[in-house]
């Protein structure tokens, strides 16, 4: 092969199975070819010092990895899961995956780059030529295929006999459907759940600073103040259930502002002495808002940018989202506790199909 | 010549023992010296199957230690700051497997780095692949599952970080929840199908670690072989230069030079990627906390190969249309599945539709 392609290229390299390719000086579209360049030996292929040179750099690289992957398993071995270090730059980070990683990558890194450097340095350094065979059958085949197909359509009779026919493909259509009604108990059905958050199991349902934990009186809030909430007897739900589903709807945020601030509600007095609450779960896809300008009385949700505008009935006035934040109705007890006298008058969070 | 086949080394008899069974000869003969061309940019391609191998490496080391499960759990493992707080089973095991575990942490951020190589790397390819008209024919099929295999990709990924049910990824989900309710007509059905009830459910997790470590690789592995195959049988594209022609290809063998080069690209890759993981800190879930639907945090981002989607999501006008009693959600269909339905049609078809 070597001292072949050492010839000039214009008489033709040599390509996988001994034959020789022509070079013509245009292809059939009529561009010019340029010949294969002659190869240019490397220093490793003239100079045997050279390439023991390389040869000892691959055997050092290899050692490099192995070094440093068994780095790896004595640090895996020195290193508590807990311990700390600082490493310049980067901070104080975890013993273990610091030195498990930098070793472990920098040995693999070093095997790769050993490998990669002997196939450069000490493998064959000159460029070989394969056919690309055409891709189309030739013609013999072509027809030979097509006879075959044919009289193996005819013996099963598929098109001679459409009674068996019709009645296959009709059974194999209904075949698909089994498997997709096996999936009908993937969950219940949505009935009416999306419409009621547990705000309106009661008449009166006190409302528990979601932080604190504590029942929220009116003047616990300062005008301009926000809290986050959540209906009393929430968590005794979602211990009960194993899921955080009714706090995914029944959240909300509580705000305080100026009643004469207040330009509308979804509600003739819905408000108790400028405390308002509304839904904490955005009406565009459901994420949690508690960004709260109290000048502006702009609401505004970290996902999307939906902003909504509280002191105005929940109105949208920015963003993606195409409904206003649903409110509740404020009052206190008898006891001076803030609470929400019944549910939401329509469904919380993202739209849905049936919603209306 | 015939005595030389008559095996009397250990190996000679081992390859005698295949041959005589699988006729292996006629395999090795056919195509160990296979030439493939070289340049940097058909490295991409390889980066990705890299990248691939050692996510089913890292992903089966992460399964043998976290727990698909939304029960809630109170954490009592030695991250300080959630001591005490209540967590799913998943994100606590998350918390294990990075504070715990010796390389567990590791194994993570290799995971996650991965993935993100995986995307990015299949995006890069797909670039060259196209800038240099490599997709044409006879390469349109394998135009066709490249493109699935990106949006397979996608929604791994998608569903890999949905697992470890954080606050950022629980947020992702709520999202996701938004967005197919606003399916017309089966968008409320699929969503209870999906979440096992409403939103979030007990069951989100466990249905999506099946499909994220047995469906979604499984179809991804079978592709990426179809996708191998074809590039072997169709042989590799070739930039033009001296002695290049259409009917040819130019560079080295498979055997050895390039069984050198791309194996000893694969550790390159792996030793980058863990040495990136070692140093870089990614998705640290325990500063996100535990996933809870009434909380969120500021500036909340998808993976960066979702942020054409969310972002398509953001700029989008709030129009929705409630009419008999239903509701069609234009500013999430349209965004959220119209746009990125008529991409990737576009894109699968291109090599139809595109004129040389």
């Amino acid at each position: 092969m070597s001292e072949q392609s050492n010839l000039p290229a214009t008489h033709g390299a040599h390509d996988n199975h001994g034959g020789e390719v022509d070079y013509a000086t245009r292809d059939e579209r009529g561009r010019y070819i340029l010949p294969l360049e002659e190869h240019t030996p490397r220093i490793t292929d003239i100079d045997p010092r050279a390439a023991k040179r390389a040869e000892r750099q691959v055997a050092w690289l290899f050692t490099l990895g192995g070094a440093c992957l068994a780095g790896g398993v004595a640090a895996y071995v020195a290193f508590d899961s807990r311990e700390l270090i600082s490493v310049p730059t980067i901070g104080r980070v975890s013993a273990s995956n610091f030195w498990l990683g930098t070793l472990i990558g920098l040995g693999s890194f070093f095997i790769g780059a050993a490998a990669i450097h002997w196939a450069r340095r000490l493998m064959p350094g000159e460029e070989a030529v394969d056919h690309r065979h055409p891709l189309r059958g030739d013609e013999q085949s072509r027809a030979s295929a097509i006879e075959q197909f044919k009289r193996g359509a005819a013996e099963s009779g598929f098109l001679s006999r459409p009674l068996v026919r019709r009645t296959m493909l009709g059974a194999m259509a209904l075949f698909p459907l089994p498997l997709v009604v096996l999936l009908g108990d993937l969950g219940p059905s949505p009935k009416e759940k999306l419409r009621h958050t547990m705000w309106g199991d009661k008449r009166m349902t006190r409302i528990v600073n979601q932080g604190s934990g504590e029942l929220v009186r009116p003047e616990d809030m300062a005008v301009g103040g926000l809290i986050n909430a959540i209906p009393e007897g929430l968590e005794r739900i979602q211990e009960e259930t194993g899921t955080q589903n009714e706090r995914a709807k029944s959240s909300i945020i509580l705000v305080r502002m100026n009643p004469s601030e207040i330009k509308a509600q979804q509600g003739e007095g819905w408000d108790y002495e400028g405390i308002l609450a509304y839904s904490k779960i955005c009406t565009h896809v459901g994420c949690p808002i508690s960004l709260y300008q109290q000048r502006t009385h702009a609401l505004l949700c970290p996902c999307h940018q939906s902003t909504f505008d509280l002191s105005d009935a929940g109105r949208v006035v920015f963003g993606p989202a195409a409904r206003h934040m649903p409110q509740l109705r404020l009052g206190v007890d008898a006891e001076g506790y803030l609470v929400a006298l019944g549910d939401f008058a329509e469904p919380v969070g993202p739209s849905f199909w049936e919603r209306g | 010549m015939s005595n030389s086949t008559i095996p009397t080394t250990p190996q000679g008899k081992a390859a005698d023992f295949l041959d005589e069974r699988l006729s292996i000869s006629k395999a090795i003969k056919s195509n160990i010296s296979k030439v493939f061309p070289d340049h940097w940019s058909f490295m991409l391609g390889e980066v990705a199957l890299y990248s691939f191998i050692i996510l089913l490496l890292s992903g089966t080391y992460l399964t043998l230690f976290f727990k698909p499960s939304m029960v809630e759990v109170i954490y009592n493992g030695p991250y300080v700051p959630l001591k005490g707080v209540k967590m799913s089973e998943a994100f606590a095991s998350t918390l294990h497997i990075s504070f715990d575990v010796r390389g567990g942490l590791l194994m993570r951020q290799i995971h996650h780095w991965a993935a993100l190589f995986f995307i990015g790397a299949m995006s890069i390819h797909m670039f060259r692949v196209f800038f240099t008209g490599a997709f044409r024919k006879p390469r349109e099929l394998n135009w066709v599952i490249g493109t699935v295999l990106v949006l397979l990709g996608i929604v791994e990924g998608f569903m890999g970080y949905s697992l470890p049910d954080d606050l950022l990824s629980g947020t992702g989900l709520r999202i996701t929840q938004g967005i197919i309710a606003a399916v017309p007509v089966v968008g409320t059905y699929v969503s209870f199908g999906l979440f096992g009830g409403e939103f979030p459910g007990q069951d989100v997790v466990s249905r999506f670690y099946t499909l994220h470590i047995l469906l979604i690789p499984g179809l991804i592995l079978a592709l990426v072989g179809a996708h191998l195959m074809m590039v072997w049988y169709q042989k590799h594209t070739q930039w033009p230069g001296p002695g290049r022609t259409e009917n040819n290809v130019v560079g080295y063998r498979l055997f050895p030079v390039y069984t050198a080069k791309a194996g000893g690209f694969f550790f390159v890759v792996l030793g980058l990627t863990t040495l990136i993981s070692a140093l870089v800190t990614i998705n640290p879930v325990w500063m996100f906390g535990p996933y809870t639907p009434d909380q969120i945090s500021a500036g909340s981002q998808p993976d960066w190969y979702m942020g054409f989607l969310d972002g398509a999501v953001r700029v989008m006008p709030n129009w929705e249309i409630s009419a008999f009693g239903h509701t069609l959600s234009l500013n999430l269909i349209i965004p959220a599945i119209v746009l990125p339905g008529i991409m990737t049609t576009l894109l699968g078809l291109y090599p139809f539709v595109s004129v040389d």
